[in-house]
């Protein structure tokens, strides 16, 4: 009932076309090594050509394919996406449910704790860690959970206990149900709106923050990223004294733009929101 | 008739108020000397603060030791072709034996206070910079006095320098490097390396310093009238901090700055910009972490992994033509020491193939890596610091050694960390940059601590080049150390960067880049002898003063407009 409903919502003009955003990219990510002869390591061509039909988008200052970095800088962004997204999902869901069902003093020691997490400034502990981890795309991916997973739980726990003190669960409960039955039945389910809502906002946090980190360089070198193109782009002095900026910097700004307002699309039409 | 009446107040006070914004900028603009000729430079987006200009203070890099010959002078100095000229000496002679060398010096020079120069400043601060190491100019190697016996000054105008071992650099490494300071300052300073008051500048240079600011990192001379070489052509010289030196330049908000090549090819005619170019001796290499790793302590693999990299090909994807592809024996093509008669590791995938499965590491994984003997990957970290270049250089090392079947992992870092975790032994390949310096003595001798390779036979070359006061049998010695260096592949030069530098003709023409560059190897085009023997346009003079003229008849347009409003108003409502 509760799926129906969802699926309902995602009917309306806004989300359909996030949905046919997404989509887009999923296919890009999937089909890369299909739309282009290169791979996005290959740095064999000539460096700063500009747009033929070889490169549809031309190679940057070490010659590599720009298209081809392009489509696989979006497996790099989905990848992350999900990857936080659902460890957030996981993590949180968890906390939250138990924190929220449980009470007492569990629950104000994982409040506590949660405070803590949210209380550090999000930003500035990513970079340091970025910095001292090693550069790789999952150290990322760990990073991003560790610093979201508290949001999640908060929302959980918030609509847990006011479910647990709801009529049905109470009634179920009375009935004889076991603690993990009524989890399972009657909280998980009525959740469901609020981990797609919190999903959707994870994703959206985790492709900007990979980009931003990428654009600092502290991303990992070794997975083709739109914010390095970017990077990359900004620091050819040229780049804006010739035409270069429109087929270097614009289309890796226009992908991430375009995936995140994907995702908001979506996140609107879920939350019901005209 | 009320209302009106507010309306003129109003109008009288945005016009009062107006005044005040607009005069002070019209005022400070005509106090001005109207002949002044200031000539704003940058030292690129490489950062513009280099410490405080004094010999003792200054940060120990190159830029460092600019800023401080501005103020202060050597006994000699290197000139447009690289030969020395005496700046406060007039002329000098060297015993036979390379080991006394007697060094008339200039009269009638005094410093920036109005003091005379004597010869007991030299020799003060011969003795004064000896043995002060935690002083981090002297530290690291910028004043090389422990050749010096003793200097002794002979009369007010004569100086004699005594060596313990005969040292064939002196003039380029010493006498042209070590600024001379004056006794009656630094003789009461406690704390040399914290003093910064004004009087920490004063030397006998052609600028003094008006200003530095840390903060800011921008430092301020005005010209020294009394310069004995003549006055300075500008009046003012100002280093500022600039995020983009192409476009600062194309506004006309500095006038000189150095750059790189792709920053040069933004540049275009109607800039009025010249630009010059010259040998950068500023090296790219990858380094080895020869003493801990055991696999790259084999010499084979190191010289695989040379005829696996296509150093043309790096330069031009990496600086696009602003540079020049490395040699194995280390110094760069267009010094006067460079040898061409070493080992070459030509671009050839076979023969590093070949001699990679000769070391023992034929079998591979199913990524085409290879394995060694126990079954482990052949793959080594690969450490750089994340600026643009390093960065692409990695990547490009990278995809070439995969091409043979050795793997890299990425590891960039900022330079702090780099130095950290390579003086501390914990990696195993490193992209450096840096300058290389120009004389053999500082470019090749340092190499057993700057690649972890050690030889005898190097040594003791390195040694014996030092006390060769013969030019020619000296260069043999260098030679034949760049011969070894290419046979053991210590370290793989993969590029040397070109230095451009572009500068507005009208303010200031005649930078070149030194031959041998200046301070003992800094490749720059600040050889102060420009300011003295360049020439400067006339028209920046009028360009200043119609810039004073358009900020003050604004003012006054800008009150007037306001005062005509205020009419026009009034009468509107009069009506």
């Amino acid at each position: 009932m509760h799926e129906k409903k969802l699926l309902q919502r995602l009917q309306d003009p806004k989300g359909l076309i996030g949905l046919l955003i997404l989509f887009f990219f999923i296919m890009m990510a999937f089909l890369a090594p299909m739309l282009t002869p290169y791979s996005p390591s290959d740095a064999s061509s000539q460096p700063l050509l500009v747009p033929d039909g070889e490169h549809p988008l031309g190679t940057d200052d070490v010659g590599r394919d720009i298209f081809t970095n392009l489509l696989y800088g979006s497996r790099t962004s989905l990848i992350v996406a999900f990857s936080v997204s659902f460890g957030v999902l996981v993590i949180g869901t968890l906390a939250g449910v138990f924190s929220g069902y449980v009470g007492g003093n569990p629950d104000r020691i994982m409040m506590r704790s949660v405070d803590i997490f949210l209380m550090v400034p999000d930003l500035p502990l990513i970079l340091i860690l970025a910095a001292y981890l090693r550069p790789s795309i999952w150290n990322i991916v760990f990073i991003l959970t560790i610093m979201g997973w508290p949001v999640g739980a908060r929302i959980t726990r918030a609509q847990t206990r006011t479910l647990r003190v709801s009529g049905h669960v109470d009634f179920a409960r009375v009935s004889g149900a076991k603690d993990w039955y009524v989890i399972r039945k009657h909280i998980v389910p009525d959740l469901y709106p609020i981990m797609i809502t919190s999903f959707v906002m994870q994703s959206i946090r985790a492709i900007l923050s990979e980009s931003g980190l990428a654009f600092l360089g502290l991303g990992d070198p070794s997975y083709p990223s739109w914010g390095t193109m970017i990077k990359y782009a900004i620091g050819y002095p040229l780049v804006f004294f010739t035409d270069a900026w429109m087929w270097w910097l614009l289309p890796a700004g226009i992908c991430i733009t375009l995936l995140v307002l994907g995702f908001v699309f979506v996140g609107q039409a879920l939350e019901g929101d005209k | 008739m009320q209302q009106n009446g507010r309306m003129i107040s109003i109008f009288f006070s945005i016009f009062i108020i107006s005044s005040l914004f607009f005069l002070p900028a019209a005022a400070s603009e005509t106090g001005t000397d109207e002949q002044e000729t200031v000539l704003k430079a940058s030292w690129g987006s490489s950062g513009g603060d280099w410490g405080f200009p004094s010999p003792l203070t200054f940060y120990p890099r190159g830029p460092g030791y600019i800023m401080t010959s501005y103020c202060f002078d050597a006994l000699v100095w290197p000139n447009e072709t690289g030969d020395m000229i005496g700046l406060l000496a007039s002329s000098w002679k060297s015993s036979e034996d390379g080991l006394e060398w007697t060094f008339q010096l200039r009269e009638g020079v005094t410093w920036h206070d109005g003091e005379p120069f004597s010869a007991n400043d030299v020799a003060f601060t011969y003795d004064y910079i000896k043995g002060k190491a935690s002083i981090s100019p002297i530290g690291s190697g910028w004043y090389n006095t422990e050749i010096i016996e003793s200097v002794e000054a002979l009369d007010d105008h004569t100086v004699r320098i005594k060596l313990n071992r005969p040292y064939a650099p002196f003039m380029q490494q010493v006498a042209a490097v070590v600024p001379i300071m004056p006794e009656h300052i630094w003789k009461n300073v406690s704390d040399p390396s914290k003093y910064m008051e004004k009087d920490a500048s004063i030397g006998t240079g052609p600028f003094i310093l008006e200003d530095y600011d840390k903060d800011q990192q921008s430092y301020k001379y005005s010209a020294n009238e009394n310069y004995f070489l003549g006055k300075p052509v500008i009046d003012t010289l100002i280093y500022v901090k600039t995020s983009d030196p192409v476009i600062s330049l194309k506004t006309g908000e500095i006038d000189q700055s150095s750059l790189t090549l792709d920053q040069v090819k933004a540049l275009n005619d109607s800039d009025n910009l010249k630009v010059i170019n010259g040998p950068g001796y500023w090296v790219y290499r990858l380094r080895f972490n020869i003493p801990s790793n055991n696999i790259l302590n084999n010499t084979d693999v190191r010289k695989a992994i040379y005829y696996s990299l296509d150093c043309e090909d790096i330069e031009s994807r990496v600086l696009h033509g602003g540079g020049v592809a490395g040699n194995p024996g280390y110094v760069p093509p267009y010094s006067s020491w460079y040898n061409p008669d070493v080992a070459q590791y030509t671009y050839d995938i076979e023969t590093a193939n070949k001699m990679l499965d000769d070391a023992g590491y034929q079998n591979k994984d199913m990524d085409g890596i290879r394995l060694d003997a126990a079954g482990k990957k052949l793959e080594f970290q690969l450490l750089y610091t994340s600026d643009q270049q390093s960065q692409r250089l990695a990547e490009l090392i990278q995809s070439y050694l995969k091409g043979v079947g050795i793997g890299v992992v990425l590891k960039p870092g900022d330079m702090k960390t780099v130095d950290g975790l390579v003086g501390a032994g914990n990696f195993d390949l490193a992209i450096y940059s840096h300058g290389t310096s120009t004389d053999p003595a500082r470019m090749l001798n340092s190499f057993s601590t700057s690649t972890g390779w050690n030889s005898t036979e190097f040594t003791a070359l390195a040694e014996e080049q030092m006390g060769t006061m013969d030019e020619n049998q000296r260069k043999a010695l260098v030679a034949q150390m760049q011969v070894l260096i290419a046979d053991n592949v210590p370290t793989i030069p993969i590029m040397y960067r070109n230095v451009y530098s572009a500068c507005n003709q009208e303010k200031l023409d005649g930078f070149f880049y030194t031959p041998g560059g200046v301070g003992g190897g800094v490749p720059t085009e600040y050889n102060k002898l420009v300011f003295i023997y360049g020439t400067s346009g006339g028209n920046s003079e009028n360009l200043g003063n119609s810039t004073g003229n358009t900020a003050d008849s604004m003012g006054i347009f800008g009150n007037i407009a306001i005062l005509v409003c205020a009419f026009a108003l009034k009468t509107r409502k009069q009506q």
